[in-house]
């Protein structure tokens, strides 16, 4: 995949080459292209080969050189679970969701049971808005094929590969649970906890976190068999007696606080090396937010910062990544 | 690979290294699933073993379970 920062005519003239695209940029930039074989999903940060930046005037293009055929789809949020009867035989899907949509939270909560989830990757992410502007405009997604503009629902893409090539996704997660701390058990699935079982105990959430002096920053950790997911916090209100979340907390999951990871920018750095150069990746904007990534390089990983990621499931201040790659070299486990 | 294989995954919380991001979430949920309610362990047992026989890609995580 060739992964691109580019100018509003740039990106038109790649349209209008037929290339099959996955775009993210500004409602304005992304209302400016022409109709064509793409799918896109507002947002304003990105982190680039040059280091992160908040760009309104450009789009991140990614191609995907390889396909071979491909199906654009708008699923409204009531038939979300049907999203991958259309994916073709061999390939991969991408998605979009606007933020704070119907369909961001049904995907969230409902997602990991959808028929055939697992039968091939599936990655995206929520579509955000500027910072500034958040309850004052909508994130969106767009319909290439006829440039309609959603702030419902989810924009699927699906892409059939070659045969030979395959389509590898995976997440870069800096933070671990923290094993001296308390275990977290929520009797809910939701964005928001009033109680949870605290090593066994039942007791005020938000009074706990505030409590231990809990820092926002540090999300909640889960093990899903070795693979950490996220729970990141978006307020903490002991007079409402009430904690919220940017994902929901799973009902009968255990979870931890993570362990604080210093500087972060330095960290994810260290542990993306020298990967990423023709991947597909979205990062977290939580992480660009609280590792102040405006204006820091962190490897060659590059897309949107964005407002979830999606890796089959809805995760948080995570780096997702999808790569193309034979066959034969495809990772054995 | 045998339904004990995946009854023993399904009842532990073993990590599985190497294996795919979707596996791990698979069996995540599934191990929930299980622990929430015992009595769905061979349901369980038959989504996890139909999930290695229709997917070529996850046959190399088998080695992880």
């Amino acid at each position: 995949m060739k992964n691109t920062m580019m100018t509003i005519a740039e990106a038109a003239a790649e349209i209008e080459a037929g290339k099959v695209l996955l775009l993210a940029g500004s409602e304005s930039a992304l209302r400016h292209l022409p109709p064509g074989s793409w799918i896109g999903g507002t947002s304003v940060y990105f982190l680039t080969a040059q280091g992160g930046r908040c760009d309104e005037e450009n789009v991140f293009v990614t191609e995907f050189a390889a396909a071979r055929d491909f199906r654009i789809r708008h699923y409204d949020p009531d038939r979300l679970a049907s999203l991958c009867e259309e994916r073709f035989e061999h390939g991969v899907s991408t998605i979009l969701i606007p933020a704070f949509s119907r369909a961001h939270e049904a995907f969230a909560i409902e997602g990991a049971g959808y028929p055939g989830l697992f039968s091939q990757p599936l990655m995206g992410w929520i579509t955000g808005t500027h910072l500034d502007e958040i309850g004052r405009t909508t994130p969106k997604i767009v319909d290439g094929r006829s440039g309609a503009v959603h702030d419902e629902g989810a924009m699927l893409l699906h892409v059939a590969l070659p045969l030979g090539r395959r389509a590898e996704l995976d997440i870069i997660n800096l933070f671990e649970p923290d094993l001296s701390a308390d275990r977290i058990v929520f009797e809910e699935t939701g964005f928001s906890a009033a109680t949870a079982h605290v090593n066994g105990e039942a007791v005020d959430f938000a009074e706990y976190l505030s409590g231990i002096g809990h820092d926002l920053k540090l999300p909640l950790v889960a093990d899903y068999a070795g693979a950490m997911i996220n729970v990141s916090l978006r307020g903490i209100s002991p007079e409402r007696g009430l904690v919220q979340f940017y994902a929901p907390v799973i009902a009968g999951v255990e979870y931890r606080v993570a362990k604080s990871i210093g500087d972060y920018a330095s960290v994810l750095g260290a542990q993306i090396g020298s990967a990423g150069g023709e991947q597909l990746s979205c990062n977290c904007i939580l992480n660009y937010l609280y590792g102040e990534l405006e204006g820091k390089r962190t490897g060659n990983f590059t897309g949107p910062a964005t407002f979830g990621e999606i890796a089959y499931i809805l995760l948080n201040q995570t780096l997702v990544h999808l790569k193309l790659e034979a066959e034969k070299a495809a990772k054995v486990a | 690979m045998n339904d004990a294989v995946f009854r023993e995954t399904l009842t532990s919380s073993k990590d599985l290294g190497e294996a795919s991001l979707a596996t791990k979430i698979l069996v995540a949920n599934l191990r929930r699933e299980v622990s929430g309610q015992p009595a769905l362990l061979d349901q369980a047992v038959s989504s996890l073993s139909a999930y290695f026989a229709k997917h070529q890609f996850a046959s190399k995580d088998l080695a992880a379970l």
